[in-house]
């Protein structure tokens, strides 16, 4: 018990002494999980609104395919984009593989299909006079979708706060494309199993705590915003 | 004079079994015109039908004169005006949600703030523009999504049920508003109601309808 609440202690030491190695990794993660979650969202909302809003030869085999890459492992999706990217891949010559790049393309392809899911599942669970609503007023398809993904909007947050939250907290994906190379391509979470098999149970926890911290503030803000606009 | 509407033919079906059949329909300008008859008689469709947001599955619908076909429903339906059974209002303020069919057709600005205010007023509800739809009566929402109907001056006014949730001032000026546009404006409107007073005093023309057939 003495071992974990030094730990405890040391860590929050660690945190509010602003160290440089916590501040660093803190701003690796933040970096590659807000590039990847904004892209997935930026690509991702449109499409699941598209989706939701038009009936199509092979949805049903679509949305499968969607709900099946939800599940896929995060070292599953590293093995794939590390066989893109090393040197004898496909994509080799961008030269790609063991940097922040790398991982944000990686942790896109997790985050993306969450997002549409997610924003499809939001659009379509939408009271049935909203979209009648909007056809009547005599919105044309462009206008309509924008108005549905306004009246969306707090589900939609939702769908890309978890999705942040999914790609902040991964390590298979971060560890097989970043390599943890400290001060360039380290997370949070490669750095937290890294210490920790090193030995550095304090670092790890410090570590741990921040990122609980970083997932708390990112939930707070969504909850706070729904609040204010209920 | 062209009427308002023709109705030709008209088969609307859910699925393999039809709910509307209209061999033929002509409602001439100007008139308020009353659909009446029992829960799940086809009223609803019809409305929908004839606010160009349900395409039947047989038959035509001409619009003065103008034939409506699948690929140009839009410039048919900005000329209706829709007031549903139980309307949607959006997650903002009232005001907004009055703004949001002139925001559509591109006016903003305080032009188009100034005549959803003169909406509101006309409806009974000046100085709630800055409330939030979602802290309305169920009253009080119909008489919004009839200020945002009223804003956009169609020339035609559908009325689902519009003295539902309604208490007897609101149907009262309801009715008053009803009698303006068409005495006024020379609207035509098209009322769904169960409201036989209503239907008294001020409907030119009633439409029975049983299920699924206009009755004659």
């Amino acid at each position: 018990m003495n071992f974990l609440l030094e730990a405890f202690y040391s860590a929050f030491r660690l945190i509010i002494g602003f160290d440089p190695d916590v501040g660093q990794v803190l701003w690796t993660s933040l970096e590659v999980s807000a590039l990847a979650t904004l892209f997935a969202s930026l690509i991702g909302v449109p499409l699941g609104l598209l989706i939701a809003l038009n009936r199509f030869r092979g949805r049903q085999v679509l949305l499968l395919l969607l709900n099946t890459s939800m599940a896929l492992p995060t070292v599953v999706v590293g093995l794939f984009f590390y066989a893109l990217l090393s040197r004898r891949g496909p994509l080799g010559d961008l030269g790609l593989l063991f940097t922040p790049q790398g991982i944000t393309l990686g942790l896109f392809a997790l985050s993306l299909p969450l997002v549409v899911n997610l924003s499809l599942a939001a659009i379509q669970g939408m009271d049935a006079r909203l979209f009648l609503t909007c056809k009547l007023l005599g919105a044309n398809p462009v206008q309509q979708a924008w108005m549905i993904l306004k009246e969306a909007r707090f589900a939609v947050m939702a769908a890309i706060v978890m999705a942040f939250g999914r790609v902040i907290s991964e390590v298979g994906i971060a560890m097989m494309l970043g390599g943890n190379i400290k001060g360039f391509t380290r997370t949070m979470t490669t750095a937290i199993a890294l210490e920790t098999s090193k030995g550095d149970f304090e670092f790890g926890l410090a570590l741990g705590m921040v990122l609980l911290t970083v997932a708390f503030a990112v939930n707070a803000l969504l909850f706070l915003l729904q609040k204010e606009n209920r | 004079m062209t009427a308002a509407y023709v109705v030709e033919d008209l088969v609307f079906s859910y699925g393999k079994h039809p709910v509307l059949t209209v061999e033929k329909l002509e409602i001439p300008p100007g008139k308020i015109i009353a659909l009446v008859g029992p829960n799940g008689s086809g009223k609803t469709t019809l409305l929908h039908v004839l606010a160009f947001l349900l395409i039947p599955h047989q038959g035509r619908v001409f619009f003065f004169g103008d034939g409506s076909t699948k690929k140009n429903l839009l410039p048919f339906r900005r000329r209706v005006g829709l007031l549903l059974q139980n309307p949607y209002l959006f997650r903002t303020s009232v005001l907004v949600n009055v703004l949001s069919g002139l925001k559509i057709r591109g006016m903003r600005g305080d032009g188009a703030r100034r005549l959803a205010l003169a909406a509101l007023d006309r409806v009974g509800l000046s100085g709630f523009e800055h409330r939030s739809a979602g802290s309305l009566s169920g009253g009080e929402s119909q008489r919004v999504a009839l200020a945002r109907a009223l804003v956009l001056e169609p020339d035609v006014f559908l009325l689902d049920e519009p003295s539902n949730h309604m208490d007897r001032e609101s149907i009262l000026r309801t009715e008053e508003i009803v009698r303006e546009l068409n005495s006024e404006q020379g609207k035509t409107i098209i009322l769904t109601t169960h409201n036989l007073a209503m239907i008294e005093k001020i409907v030119d023309r009633v439409l029975h309808l049983s299920e699924g057939k206009l009755c004659t």
